[in-house]
């Protein structure tokens, strides 16, 4: 990735990505149903169908191996969340970012632990 | 509660939210690019499942209900929409690993390559049956989590 034009593709692709994954979100009931978009593989469909033709199957297979160990912190994260909602009282806007940290965290142990050796 | 889709529901939503996912969106998607071409894939792949929307859903949700929430509703109605969405999404999160799993092993040059659309097809295939399907089984799972962890006060 170089020119600026490259980048201008991504940020259009990724947007529209997204937004369309979280309008398909606001349009079902109930809301636990509705939420299971929220971890939808936008940006990674996003990101791969722009590089996979330029650098190659082999790179986007290292690349969601290491996805996989990002969803399982991703899971983490999101029961975090929850539970910092439901046993501390906390709001959900506040939980989100305060959890952050068990997402970075998960993901360098799993990098650490199941990436970096291979 | 059963499934369905309600276009009414749409007017729930602001035009402001849509365009700030819009941008973080684009955003997250040009940071992960950078960050595969100056770290490599192994690295940039982590940010693919990064948890970039989730917080900003969560904000929006928050402010929704407590703007339509009555006063004496304000707070316990957003925290409960909180965990609820919270909880949607974990089940998403299975769906987003099986995602992986099955594009790791559709594109891996060790194993039998499979043609790149039908690796993305398997995928998203993947993804849909496991969260969705994860999401059928949240109910036993939140009954379990209710009886070990005590609810907050409202």
């Amino acid at each position: 990735m170089t020119g600026a034009p490259e980048l201008l593709l991504r940020f259009l692709v990724g947007g529209a990505l997204v937004s369309s994954f979280s309008l398909l979100g606001d349009l079902w009931k109930p809301k636990t149903f509705a939420g299971t978009f929220a971890a939808a593989p936008s940006v990674a469909l996003a990101t791969m169908s722009l590089t996979i033709g330029r650098e190659g199957p082999s790179n986007a297979a290292l690349a969601a191996r290491s996805m996989a160990v990002g969803a399982l912190a991703f899971f983490l994260y999101t029961n975090a969340v929850a539970l910092l909602i439901r046993r501390a009282g906390v709001r959900p806007g506040t939980a989100a970012w305060k959890c952050g940290a068990v997402w970075a965290a998960a993901a360098v142990m799993g990098w650490a632990t199941l990436l970096r050796v291979t | 509660m059963r499934v369905r889709a309600d276009l009414r529901l749409l007017r729930h939503t602001r035009w402001q939210g849509h365009v700030v996912r819009f941008v973080a969106g684009g955003l997250v998607t040009v940071a992960t690019g950078l960050i595969a071409k100056t770290m490599g894939p192994v690295i940039g792949g982590l940010f693919l499942a990064f948890p970039a929307i989730f917080p900003i859903g969560l904000v929006t949700t928050e402010r929704l209900q407590n703007r339509e929430a009555g006063p004496a509703a304000r707070g316990a109605r957003a925290r409960r929409a909180g965990i609820c969405e919270a909880i949607g999404a974990a089940a998403g999160c299975l769906g987003l690993l099986a995602f992986a799993l099955v594009l790791w092993r559709g594109l891996d040059a060790a194993g039998h390559r499979w043609p790149v659309r039908l690796a993305f097809a398997a995928a998203s295939v993947a993804w849909a049956v496991l969260a969705f399907g994860g999401w059928s089984v949240r109910r036993p799972l939140t009954h379990l989590v209710s009886r070990v962890l005590p609810r907050a006060s409202a």
